[in-house]
């Protein structure tokens, strides 16, 4: 499974000055997610926040986070915009925020060629992502363990297993999977 | 008893935070400790804390590391009179954190330095705040307050020391951890000089 984090910030420095989009299920946690790109980028990539194309493009040398107030105008205006990110090169990606099944992501998709090319392979939904598979995560622990979660806590909890760290992690683990 | 009964209330207090909000703080704190030349963590260190969420239920988990078991410290690449200072040959940290996020809360912390010293004996520290409604165990809130600080060659060796934490974020315990094993001034989030000037009456 891909780890979100990872997945966003391969995203992030798989094309160095190239177009990163990442997908965010609803406007409150675009703002996380916004947030969440600022917390992973090295300093010397000093993002900054801009809701414009020509301000993202003037500023090749730092990363835009593009957060569009209307998201297929955004999109339009990238399209056409390619060949102004080319001269001069940039060194730090524009990070476009869109909304999932937004009009951004339509717009992209159906009139937006060039963006959609320029922006391949580089887009991420990272709480997607962040789903965990509870069933084959259950199914690990029950091998690695030797016992369901709930069983495994039953003497963990009673404090009969030694509190050593691999215990310790292990409670955290079955406390996570733990089912009522 | 007061001031246990106050330091319980401290810790209980701790555990109103955002989920998100706390871990961006960690991954800040992972980001120095990621950065050159003073580079103790990979430098994807930051986007390695995971997020898990548990579908139809409001449980998220952060982990550093898919997998639980946290990050090799980068000790031997250090700047020289800095791996002189260090005492641990090697070192792992691990940071486990599950919030219930519809609460905004807190429900546990485990954030653990483990490594061998340089005579090849084990040591650790780790710092539990174990999970909201389990937070009793032991005599009291003094013997075993609710976030406290084991201290030892291993977690388990007795006497168990269990030091009462200070009501400190992740972040901060992170950088704590790290400060005990890496006395660099690279990473000392509170340097005297800028605590003195906070200080001064304005």
């Amino acid at each position: 499974m891909r780890e979100p984090g990872v997945a966003l910030a391969g995203a992030l420095a798989r094309d160095e000055g190239g177009l990163t989009i990442v997908t965010c299920p609803d406007l409150d946690l675009r703002d996380w997610l916004v947030k969440e790109v600022e917390s992973l980028v090295p300093t010397g990539a000093a993002p900054f926040r801009t809701t414009s194309v020509a301000e993202a493009l003037r500023e090749p040398n730092r990363m835009a986070l593009l957060i569009p107030s209307d998201e297929a105008e955004v999109v339009r205006d990238l399209d056409a915009c390619r060949d102004q990110a080319l001269d001069p090169p940039r060194t730090q990606p524009i990070v476009l925020f869109l909304l999932r099944h937004g009009d951004g992501h339509r717009t992209l998709a159906t009139e937006a060629p060039s963006a959609w090319s320029w922006a391949s392979g580089n887009d991420v939904d990272p709480e997607e992502l962040a789903e965990l598979d509870v069933d084959a995560e259950r199914a690990a622990f029950t091998d690695e363990a030797g016992a369901p979660p709930e069983d495994w806590l039953v003497p963990w909890r009673a404090g009969q297993l030694p509190r050593s760290q691999e215990n310790y992690t292990r409670a955290f683990w079955a406390m996570t999977l733990e089912q009522p | 008893m007061n001031p246990w009964l106050d330091l319980y209330r401290q810790h209980g207090a701790l555990r109103a935070m955002n989920d998100r909000e706390a871990a961006n703080e960690v991954r800040r704190v992972l980001r120095k400790l990621s950065e050159k030349p003073y580079a103790v963590l990979r430098g994807d260190a930051p986007a390695r804390l995971v997020e898990g969420r548990v579908p139809r239920s409001d449980t998220v988990q952060y982990t550093l590391g898919r997998e639980r078991e946290g990050e090799a410290l980068e000790l031997e690449d250090l700047p020289f009179p800095l791996q002189e200072a260090v005492a641990l040959r090697s070192a792992r940290l691990a940071v486990l954190l599950r919030f219930n996020r519809r609460a905004e809360r807190l429900q546990e912390m485990n954030i653990m330095l483990s490594g061998v010293r340089r005579d090849a004996s084990p040591w650790a520290v780790a710092v539990h705040l174990p999970p909201d409604g389990q937070d009793r165990d032991g005599l009291g809130a003094c013997g075993h307050a609710a976030l406290h600080c084991h201290i030892g060659p291993t977690l388990d060796a007795k006497p168990k020391v269990r030091v009462p934490f200070p009501p400190l974020r992740p972040a901060q315990v992170v950088e704590w951890a790290v400060s005990q094993v890496v006395p660099t001034a690279e990473f000392e989030p509170a340097p005297w000089p800028r605590v003195e000037a906070m200080l001064q009456p304005t």
